[in-house]
């Protein structure tokens, strides 16, 4: 953990107000893609992310210091988008995310021609991996998306970690098919 | 030493002959020491050479036939060791790349794997919208009551002030204000507490005693009866007790002062009980 974040997490412990709103601040772009990656829908990833907040507020003054805060607030993350799904006790619907909702918080503006081409290629690559086995997608969300280490994608999913490489690795290859795939049907 | 997979990196560059004079070198000494790396680069050297491209077309022709009578067609593994298969070994990665320029498919894969690391990792953070880190804040944060906010400030002050030295002295001036006030309030059934009290102390015989302290008595139970207090009858035994022990006490009658004194605390006990609960019957508060 750096030392930044170190000092917030340390100050939401003490009850500090701010540093709890910077936290939630920081990390709540990334938790609600989380979440919208499990349930996909805006309105129940919204509710899910409202709620890892208060399960993080209150489990806060538990949590270990020494231990990564990231990967604890995307495994709160995950399990709470999943106890959303059981509740509502069906498969997640089979419809696409706007590739539109996506924003990344901290990209600097890019010009117009280069935003027109990197707007499509994420279109495609996000419309790929709507395509692909749920199993496969999770892994790439926690490790290429999220970009956790292996170790920490293994005790997320409760896997060994060779199991969480093997499987990311044809994850990978899973998407890279799906994104040809994608691109010569739009060349048709 | 150049290690296989730098030599897989350099590979096309190499055999287009773009490489700068020290990679060149590398490569070269890397080949004269690795021999599945050499033939490799004799193989592609070869298919260069002799103006034929390891295109689709001749892979579905040549390759294509053979590799479905026998192993079935690798393109399916070559993309899992360019995913990062970790059961692949840097001979494995140099297999499949060698591969590539033969299949088109597979390169289009492998230029789509080469791209992801700098896709995937824009789709982590998603806007959740404009008011969510208020509401969040709102779920979490817990506003306190004004009163409970009183109630801790009142008690820390009392703390810090029970702590200074002058504490006790401080509130000795206050009870004294207190009684005063008490006393001089009109209506307070206190009022003419001082002035018999004064002529208490400067009595001189048995009857002024009594006719003071009965006063003080009377006065007592009248303000207490005005403000609806229950008063037993109990109260004109303890006027008569405190004249008793009064007497006892001007007559040098110490055995009469005691038993009045007694019985003018048992009476205070009863009217003190009669006073907190009405329901508590006086008399049996003190045998």
């Amino acid at each position: 953990m750096n030392d930044d974040l170190e000092l917030i997490v340390q100050r939401c412990r003490e009850g500090d107000e701010l540093a709890w709103e910077a936290l939630v601040r920081r990390f709540q772009g990334r938790v609600f893609g989380l979440a919208l990656h499990y349930l996909r829908s805006r309105e129940e990833a919204r509710d899910a992310a409202q709620e890892v907040f208060i399960r993080v507020w209150r489990g806060l003054p538990t949590f270990q210091q020494d231990a990564s805060f990231l990967p604890w607030l995307l495994r709160i993350t995950r399990t709470t988008s999943i106890d959303h799904l059981r509740r509502r006790k069906a498969r997640p619907p089979a419809q696409d995310l706007l590739v539109e909702d996506m924003h990344d918080l901290g990209d600097p503006a890019p010009r117009p021609d280069e935003l027109f081409e990197t707007q499509s290629r994420r279109s495609l690559v996000h419309r790929a991996l709507q395509q692909i086995g749920d199993m496969h997608r999770e892994i790439l969300q926690l490790q290429e998306i999220q970009e956790l280490p292996l170790n920490e994608v293994a005790r997320i999913l409760q896997i060994p970690e060779g199991t969480a490489k093997s499987r990311a690795s044809r994850a990978r290859a899973e998407l890279a098919r799906s994104v040809v795939r994608l691109q010569g049907q739009g060349e048709l | 030493m150049m290690d296989c997979t730098r030599m897989h990196e350099l590979l096309d560059a190499y055999l287009g002959a773009s490489l700068g004079a020290s990679d060149q070198a590398a490569v070269q000494q890397h080949l004269g020491q690795c021999a599945e790396c050499a033939d490799v680069v004799t193989f592609m050297q070869s298919d260069i050479q002799s103006g034929q491209s390891w295109d689709a077309e001749r892979d579905d022709q040549v390759v294509g036939p053979v590799l479905a009578a026998t192993t079935g067609r690798s393109c399916s593994r070559v993309q899992e060791v360019l995913a990062g298969d970790p059961l692949a070994d840097d001979s494995d990665l140099l297999r499949a790349r060698a591969h590539l320029p033969g299949c088109a498919g597979c390169r289009q894969v492998s230029a789509v794997l080469d791209e992801l690391p700098n896709l995937l990792p824009s789709f982590a953070s998603v806007d959740p919208g404009p008011d969510f880190t208020a509401d969040v804040l709102l779920a979490t944060i817990e506003r306190p009551s004004l009163w409970s906010v009183f109630t801790t400030r009142m008690r820390d002050h009392l703390s810090r002030w029970q702590r200074r030295p002058e504490f006790a002295q401080e509130l000795s001036y206050a009870i004294t204000l207190l009684l005063i006030v008490a006393c001089t309030l009109p209506g307070s059934p206190l009022r003419e507490v001082p002035r018999h009290a004064l002529s208490l102390v400067h009595v001189s015989d048995a009857a002024t005693v009594q006719e003071n302290g009965g006063t003080v008595g009377t006065q007592l139970r009248q303000g207490l009866s005005a403000r609806g207090v229950r008063v037993s009858d109990g109260m004109d035994r303890l006027g008569t007790h405190f004249m008793g022990a009064g007497r006892g006490l001007v007559d040098g009658d110490l055995r009469a002062m005691g038993e009045n004194a007694g019985q003018f605390g048992c009476d205070l006990r009863r009217l003190w009980k009669g006073v907190q609960s009405p329901a508590v019957d006086p008399e049996s508060v003190c045998g």
